[in-house]
Order: structure tokens, then sequence, then C-alpha cells
């Protein structure tokens, strides 16, 4: 009788990941997100308050980072300069999402891959810019930090195409 | 006896991923990758590129990619114009620079995928324009997808150019005066 409690805890232990961390796909979390995006897309932000903390840092690229409603305007900011925006995998589908809990002191993250693609309504050049976005989760299941790596020198130029016409 | 069985095979699958997913953090490939970044911060351009497959395919912020060569000039540039280039992390400001996290994942193969080993970095680039003194500090995120010889076959670099370029630009502008 030992003896089997003994080989059923080791199949526990060799079964599992030797670090503890768990990576799912289609979970609450991910699907949140995914979720979000589809609001984004839609140029909707009522996600916004109940995914993210009300006291949230966003990285854009940039190791200082800006607060929740400066986000929701940087987002809100690419339906005026773009048309026909999407979001997507770059072999099809949606954007990838997982979810990584460390379960540990780095807590849980979501991981977001994706190729983001617009038509600037001024030059009408249609840009793909592949993003990497990185969520971290706080304990009330509210993302409590975000850090975008994707280069901006495509959406400059569109910026800096429609700047150019106001003036 | 039967309802020990049922919960310890219960506890099997409750206690373990789901989907399969590994995740390593000491393992060869995470260390090769961390060895690699250092011989990148030390300016041993070649023992950098040594593990990189002579056909990578390398995606730098794009769809298309560029030749392992190509890569090697890049950096060979940025040591050109860059003193005291660093990476940087820490899991909270101020807290412990353990310069790079990297992590290196095995996915199984899947109804829509192969199984794919990858391994990923997230860091801050810190370089000064040894020209015009601009400092930078840029978060750079690092996909490196490895072959069946322990190689890095694919790459995928994701990070915002605009402050580098501006800079990259500035500094060959001052050498060239």
């Amino acid at each position: 009788m030992k003896k089997l409690i003994l080989i059923f805890i080791a199949a526990v232990f060799i079964g599992c990941s030797s670090t503890g961390v768990q990576v799912t796909f289609d979970d609450e979390k991910s699907n949140a997100i995914k979720a979000a995006y589809d609001g984004y897309l839609a140029n909707d932000y009522s996600w916004a308050e109940t995914l993210y903390s009300p006291d949230i840092a966003v990285h854009i690229n940039n190791v200082d980072a800006i607060d929740l409603d400066a986000n929701v305007a940087g987002l809100a900011s690419h339906h005026e300069l773009f048309s026909n925006i999407s979001m997507s995998h770059p072999s099809g589908g949606d954007a990838f999402v997982q979810t990584t809990n460390y379960n540990d002191d780095t807590g849980i993250w979501s991981n977001a891959w994706f190729i983001w693609k617009g038509t600037g309504k001024v030059t009408g050049v249609t840009i793909e810019v592949p993003c990497h976005v990185a969520y971290q989760w706080n304990d009330e299941g509210q993302i409590t930090q975000t850090w975008l790596f994707s280069d901006q020198a495509p959406l400059l130029a569109e910026v800096n195409a429609a700047q150019a016409v106001a003036e | 006896m039967k309802k020990i069985i049922l919960i310890f095979i219960t506890s099997l699958f409750i206690g373990c991923s789901p989907t399969g997913v590994q995740v390593t953090f000491d393992d060869e490939n995470s260390n090769t990758i961390r060895e690699h970044l250092q011989h990148y911060v030390d300016g041993d351009i070649d023992s950098m590129m040594s593990i990189i497959a002579d056909d990578a395919e390398i995606y730098i912020n794009s769809q298309e990619s560029v030749s392992a060569s190509d890569v090697r000039a890049i950096h060979e540039l940025e040591h050109s114009i860059f003193n005291g280039i660093s990476t940087s992390w820490s899991q909270e400001e101020g807290g412990n620079d353990i310069g790079a996290w990297v992590e290196s994942t095995n996915y199984p193969a899947g109804p829509a995928n192969e199984p794919a080993s990858v391994t990923q970095a997230w860091f801050t680039w810190n370089g000064t324009s040894s020209s015009t003194g601009d400092s930078l500090s840029i978060p750079v995120h690092v996909v490196y997808s490895w072959n069946n010889e322990n190689q890095v076959q694919t790459i995928y670099q994701f990070f915002d150019s605009i402050n580098a370029t501006a800079v990259i630009e500035a500094s060959l502008a001052a050498t060239s005066e």
C-alpha cells in the first residue's frame, strides 16, 4: 500500500513541469484579452476599466509608462488615422494569446503576438506591423502592467502625413 | 483502495498543465541565449553569431527576413556607434537587475502545429552614442526558434526603431563631418 502511494506521488511530480509553470491558451485571461482586441477593432473601449487596474502602467515601447486614459486615447487615435484595422496571426487566424502562471513572485502573465494591419487614411498606404504585448495580472484578476514591443516607425509616417495635411 | 487510486489519478491531472507545454529557465537553450546576449554586450559578434544557423531567417520588426550576415553587420555597426551597450531587466522598478528575462518553451504537436522549441528574451537595450552622447533605453523582445541541430533557425525581434534610427543617423552624420 505504501509503495502504491509512493508510485502515485512520484507520477504526480514526473508528469508535471519541473518548474511548476503552467501555460494555457483558451483560458479566462487569454480570452479576456482576445475580447478586448475585438473591442479595440470596433473602436469600443468599454472593456478597459474592467480589464485594467485603475493604476495600470502601460509601457508603449518605453521604460516610462502612460496611464489608462492615455492608452485608450492612443488606441482610439489609430481609428482616426487608419481604416481596415486588423490583428491576425502571421499564419492566419486571430492574434495568438497564451497565459503563463509562474506560480511564484513573477505572477501571471499573458503574452500576445500578432500582425497589426491598417490602411492610412491620408496616404492610402497599408502597413503591417509585427507586435508583441505582455500583460501582468494582479490578484484581483485585473491587468496591472502591459508592455508593447513593436516598431512605431510605420505609424509615425502616417501621423506625419496627417499633420502635414492638417497644417 | 479503489478510492485511493482514483484520488491519486485525479491529482495527477489536476496538478499538471493540461496543454503539455513545458517552460524552463535553467536549461541548455536558455543558458545558451544568456551567453549569446552577453557576447553581444561584450562586442564579441563572432561568438554571438556562432549559435545562429547559416541559413537562419531573422525577422526584425518585419514579415520579411534578413540573413545572419545582415544581422552581423547591424550588430557590428551598433558597437561602432554606441558605448556602454548593456541589457537590463528587473522584476520591479529598482529591483535586482538580471540583464534579461530568458525562458525556453517546448510546445507539443497540435492539430495545426508541429512541435516547437523556442527560447524567448525580454530586456531593455541600453547604449550611448560615442559621437553625440545621446543615450537610448529600448525595450526589446526576441524569440529564438531552435532546429534539430541545436542551432537557432529563426529569430523574431520586436522593438521600436524610431529613436535608435534617429541617434544612429545623427551619429553617422557627426562622424562624417
